[in-house]
C-alpha cells in the first residue's frame, strides 16, 4: 500500500523536477527563468484548453496509454523503496523495469503514425533505428548490475556505491540516459529546432497534458533508478536531483549530434555492453 | 486565469524585412528573457495559445496565416507586430499585399514600430492576456 502513496509523492517531485530543470538551465544562461512551478502552470492551462476529437482513436488512446505505463514504472521503482514485503517485489522486476520504458516511447510511435504529421513520424522513424542500439544495451546494462551484486529484485538491491563495481556499466547507464530523458547531444528524435515538437506536434490541450505529465514521471523514475543503481537507496533523491543538475548542464552548453551519429555511438555502446556482459559470464 | 500564467507563443514570420522577426526572437535571450512570465516559443502552432504575426501578409501566405489560425485550440489571441503587420508598412502599396493582418483574422492587441523594441512586443503579449 505504501508504495502507491510513495509513487503519488513522486509524480508530484518529478513535476517540480522538471521546473528546477528549465531553472538550472535559465540561470547556466544567465536568466532568470520560469519559476519552478511553472510546470503546474502550464499543466492546468493545458487541461482548460477546449480539445475537439480527432477521428483516428488510437491518437487518443496513446496519452492515457503512456501515462498509465509511466506510473506503473513509477510504482515498481517505489517498491524497491519499500523494501521486500512490498507487492511489487518480484524476481527479476527491473527487467521488467526495462521493458516498461521502452513500451512508453512504443507508444509515442503508435500515436505519432496516428497523428500522421511529417515531423511526428520523422520523430518516429528516429526513434526506431535509436532503438535497435539503446534497447538492448539498456537491458544489458540493467542485468550487468544485478548480476554483479547477485541480486535479482530491485527490492532486494541495497548495495551502495554500486558504481565502483560496476564502472563501464555505471557511464554505459548515464549514456542511455541522454537518449530516454531526450538530452542533447543525443537528443535527436525530439530535436526540437528541426521537428517542431517531435512526437507531440499534434497534440494538444489535455491530450498534450497527459504526455508531459507521463515525460516528467518516466524522467524522474529513471534519475531515480540510475541513483538506486549507482549510488544506493539513501541516496537515490539526492543523486536523481545531481542528475537533474548533469542533463541540464549537457543541455545548455552542448550541440546535437546528428541521427547517423548519435545511432552508431549508440551501437558501440551496445558492443560495450555486451563486452562487459560477457566478461561476467 | 490559466492562460496568463503560461502564455505559450508561436509566431508566423509573414514576410517583410524580417526586423521584426529578429526582435520577437530577441525576446528570449537574457537581457529580455520573456521565460520569466511563463512565456515559451513553441515551434507547434497547435500548442500555442498565442500567435504572433510580423511582417506584411501577401497573396500567397494569406490562406497558411488563416490555416495557422485554426489550429490553435481556443482561448486564443493574435499579436500583430511591426509597421509591416498593421497597415502594409513600407511594402502598402505593393500588387502582392493582402491587406493588414486584422483584416484576415481577428487580432486582440497592435504593437507599432518599424521593429517595435522587445519592451514593447513583451508588453503587447502580456497586454493580450488580459
Ligand atoms: S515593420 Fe519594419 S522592421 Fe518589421 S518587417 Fe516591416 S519593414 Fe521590417
Amino acid at each position: 500500500m505504501i508504495e502507491f502513496v510513495l509513487a503519488f509523492a513522486f509524480i508530484i517531485i518529478s513535476i517540480f523536477f522538471a521546473g528546477i530543470f528549465r531553472k538550472f538551465i535559465a540561470r547556466m544562461h544567465n536568466r532568470v527563468g520560469p519559476p519552478i512551478i511553472q510546470p503546474f502552470y502550464d499543466l492546468i492551462k493545458l487541461f482548460s484548453k477546449k480539445t475537439t476529437k480527432y477521428k483516428n482513436p488510437i491518437f487518443h488512446a496513446v496519452p492515457y496509454a503512456s501515462i498509465i505505463t509511466s506510473i506503473v514504472i513509477i510504482i515498481l521503482i517505489s517498491s524497491a523503496f519499500v523494501g521486500t514485503d512490498s507487492l511489487f517485489d518480484f524476481d527479476y522486476n527491473f527487467l521488467v523495469l526495462g521493458y516498461l520504458f521502452i513500451l512508453v516511447d512504443t507508444f509515442y510511435i503508435f500515436g505519432a503514425v496516428a497523428s500522421r504529421s511529417p515531423f511526428a513520424i520523422q520523430s518516429s522513424m528516429r526513434e526506431l533505428l535509436l532503438m535497435l542500439g539503446y534497447e538492448l544495451s539498456f537491458m544489458m546494462v540493467l542485468s550487468i548490475f544485478f548480476a554483479k551484486t547477485g541480486i535479482v529484485s530491485l527490492a532486494d538491491f541495497d548495495v551502495e556505491f554500486a558504481f565502483v563495481q560496476a564502472p563501464v556499466a555505471s557511464i554505459l547507464l548515464v549514456l542511455i540516459g541522454f537518449v530516454i530523458v531526450r538530452i542533447t547531444p543525443f537528443d535527436v528524435v525530439n530535436a526540437e529546432t528541426e521537428l517542431s515538437a517531435g512526437f507531440f506536434a499534434e497534440y494538444y490541450g489535455k491530450d498534450l497534458a497527459l504526455l508531459e505529465i507521463a515525460e516528467f514521471i518516466k524522467d524522474l523514475a529513471f534519475g531515480l533508478m540510475a541513483g538506486l543503481l549507482l549510488f544506493g537507496k539513501v541516496f537515490a533523491l539526492p543523486a536523481a536531483l545531481g542528475f537533474v543538475f548533469f542533463y541540464a548542464l549537457m543541455q545548455a552548453t552542448s550541440p546535437r549530434y546528428c541521427t547517423f551519429r548519435t545511432a552508431k555511438i549508440f551501437l558501440i555502446i551496445a558492443i560495450l555492453a555486451f563486452i562487459d556482459l560477457f566478461l561476467l559470464v | 486565469m490559466s492562460i496568463k500564467k503560461s502564455p505559450w507563443v508561436s509566431f508566423f514570420n509573414a514576410g517583410g524585412c524580417n526586423g521584426c522577426t529578429l526582435e520577437v526572437l530577441a525576446c528570449t535571450n537574457p537581457r529580455y528573457d520573456v521565460s520569466r512570465f511563463g512565456i515559451e516559443i513553441k515551434a507547434s502552432a497547435k500548442h500555442a495559445d498565442v500567435l504572433v504575426v510580423t511582417g506584411i501578409v501577401n497573396k500567397q501566405n494569406k490562406s497558411r496565416l488563416l490555416n495557422i489560425y485554426e489550429q490553435l485550440a481556443e482561448p486564443k489571441r493574435v499579436v500583430a507586430i511591426g509597421a509591416c503587420a498593421l497597415t502594409g508598412g513600407i511594402y502598402k502599396d505593393s500588387h502582392a499585399h493582402a491587406g493588414p493582418v486584422d483584416k484576415i483574422i481577428p487580432v486582440t492587441v497592435f504593437v507599432p514600430g518599424c521593429p517595435p523594441r522587445p519592451e514593447s512586443i513583451i508588453k503587447g503579449i502580456l497586454e493580450a492576456l488580459k
